[in-house]
């Protein structure tokens, strides 16, 4: 039986829920209000997918609690399910042995609670030191360029001249959710986490804007 | 070589999978978990053909599931139940079967403590499960609140092993089942 | 003239794409979502969309029912539409996408390709076409 002196969790006896004993796992008591999934799977290309729907039917299903217009919800619950799936799919593609966590939590801002929520959706899985260190560096970039924009213009150019991954999955999120973007290493785990305060407050941000006519029509 | 970008990868068969959620008294979290449940059964765990219709397995786990969540859901005190399946190579037959350990957790006064404990015990003690069953839904007929109905179907229909854990004001249930490799298999 | 080859329709994972060429018109369909696993079929199909597209003024690609598309399908297909960019004048045409402003992703993604290659691409908001 598993401990629970750390609250409802995980187990020990496999690797993957190895990763899963580290992170820090809220007992039932400590935020009431929070909602949160959390996945652990070997190399299982197909959980991308799954993942990136039950995350946009469990966002969906909690964002209907809190009075927003629906597009904002379907915005939103767009933006978050890419990232969710950008995130796993670098697991899968990059991880040292295919072992990862994901989870998304779900929580009340602590400076409006009544309006906002933090969702956070965030991975954790080995990797070997040039991939921690390419991540670092990435997540760097993405968070100090002064042009977040025309550095992931770039990046999709540079994509179309080489053959191999080019990081575009973590500008993918940053730039088209305008979700934050933090990573951690912890030995040879690297965790990273997307996260955004929404409510109905908090514009649903459309994409980034250029100068210049957009050769876009609708009917 | 793994080729990551196709997605032909060798087939981690000893690789286990867990997942858990907590999502306070949300009741449309419950069929949420179950379609993922019966998706993640059939889709990634059997790799089943036919995942759109479901499998026999996925769709015991799945109703499983649904049963011990809306358990702890109903009868909980208003606040965060959570729920967890582990599925892990089955430690006596790796190469063949899976062991699956569905949990739930909810705050449980200690009358809920005990009415859960004496069911679950009832229940294990029952010569004939299937009649004990069928007892249950007789009476519950007549009663169809706080049954036991949902456990007991547990039990026999998804063939699961039913345990219990009291933790201070919080009731854990646990459901185990070692099911086949073989998506047709119902061993 | 325009491009005689055919275009072969494929499935890979949960991606299909299909083509047709009526003369100087090319029409493409992408259903599904483009996600792990489909990167090679769709360079594939992609690339046989640019030999059949030879000599035509008009590629349509209807990405009305295409669910997602992870950061490796957009990067194929941001490849064939600078390999279009980068055809002589004379043999380079228009790529005009429909999109469905249900699927969000879609607006922000596409925008990024317009961003760069808005000189060959345009995209079209519609909703779910009939099949």
């Amino acid at each position: 039986m598993p401990s629970n002196d750390i609250g409802f969790g995980p187990r020990r006896s496999t690797r993957a829920s190895g990763l899963v004993r580290k992170r820090t796992v809220r007992s039932l008591a400590a935020e009431p209000e929070a909602a949160s999934f959390s996945i652990a799977f070997g190399r299982r290309p197909k959980m991308v997918a799954m993942v990136r729907r039950v995350v946009a039917d469990f966002y969906g299903a909690l964002y209907d609690e809190i009075a927003a217009p629906v597009e904002q919800s379907r915005g939103w619950t767009s933006q978050v399910s890419l990232a969710a799936a950008e995130l796993v799919e670098n697991t899968v593609r990059h991880g040292l042995d295919g072992d990862a966590v994901f989870s998304i939590t779900v929580a009340s801002d602590r400076d409006d609670p009544g309006r906002v929520h933090v969702v956070s959706v965030s991975t954790r899985n080995r990797a070997d030191a040039s991939q921690r260190e390419l991540v670092l560096r990435r997540v760097n970039e993405l968070r100090t360029t002064p042009d977040l924009f025309a550095f992931y213009l770039a990046l999709l150019t540079e994509s179309t001249q080489q053959g191999g991954s080019s990081g575009l999955g973590l500008a993918r999120i940053r730039v088209e959710t305008r979700m934050d973007l933090h990573c951690s290493i912890d030995g040879d785990e690297l965790e990273i986490t997307a996260s955004a305060r929404v409510g109905p407050g908090v514009p649903v941000l459309g994409p980034p804007r250029r100068d210049g006519p957009e050769r876009t029509r609708s009917r | 070589m793994l080729d990551h970008e196709s997605g032909g990868l060798a087939r981690h068969d000893h690789t286990p999978a867990y997942f858990s959620t907590a999502f306070g008294h949300r009741p449309r979290m419950l069929e949420l978990v179950r379609g993922f449940v019966s998706d993640f059964c059939d889709r990634v765990m059997l790799g089943t053909a036919r995942a759109r219709q479901g499998s026999f397995r996925g769709s015991q786990l799945s109703m499983a599931a649904h049963e011990l969540m809306e358990n702890a859901l109903v009868y909980g005190p208003e606040g965060s139940s959570s729920f967890s399946i582990a599925i892990d190579p089955d430690p006596e037959d790796p190469a063949n079967r899976y062991l699956v350990c569905i949990r739930t957790r909810n705050r449980a006064d200690p009358c809920q403590q005990a009415t859960v404990r004496q069911r679950l015990h009832a229940l294990s003690e029952s010569e004939d499960p299937t009649a004990y069953y069928l007892g249950l839904m007789a009476a519950s007929a007549r009663r169809p609140e706080g049954s036991g109905l949902g456990l007991a179907r547990v039990r026999v229909e998804a063939q699961m092993d039913l345990s219990c854990v009291v933790d201070g004001d919080e009731l854990e249930v646990v459901a185990r089942a070692r099911i086949p490799r073989d998506p047709g298999g119902r061993g | 003239m325009n491009g005689s080859t055919s275009i072969r329709s494929v499935t890979a994972e949960s991606l299909s794409a299909a083509g047709a060429v009526e003369g100087e018109l090319v029409t493409v369909r992408l259903c599904g979502s483009a996600e792990l696993g489909s990167k090679a079929m769709l360079d594939e199909f992609l690339a046989d969309v640019l030999v059949a597209s030879d000599g035509c003024r008009e590629v349509v690609v209807d990405m009305t029912k295409l669910e997602y598309m992870n950061s490796s399908a957009l990067k194929s297909l941001l490849t064939w539409i600078v390999r279009v960019r980068d055809l002589p004048e004379l043999r380079r045409y228009t790529i005009r996408i429909l999109s469905n402003p249900e699927l969000h992703w879609q607006q922000r993604s596409l925008h990024s390709l317009v961003s760069m290659c808005g000189d060959v691409l345009e995209v079209e908001e519609r909703g779910e076409q009939s099949s």
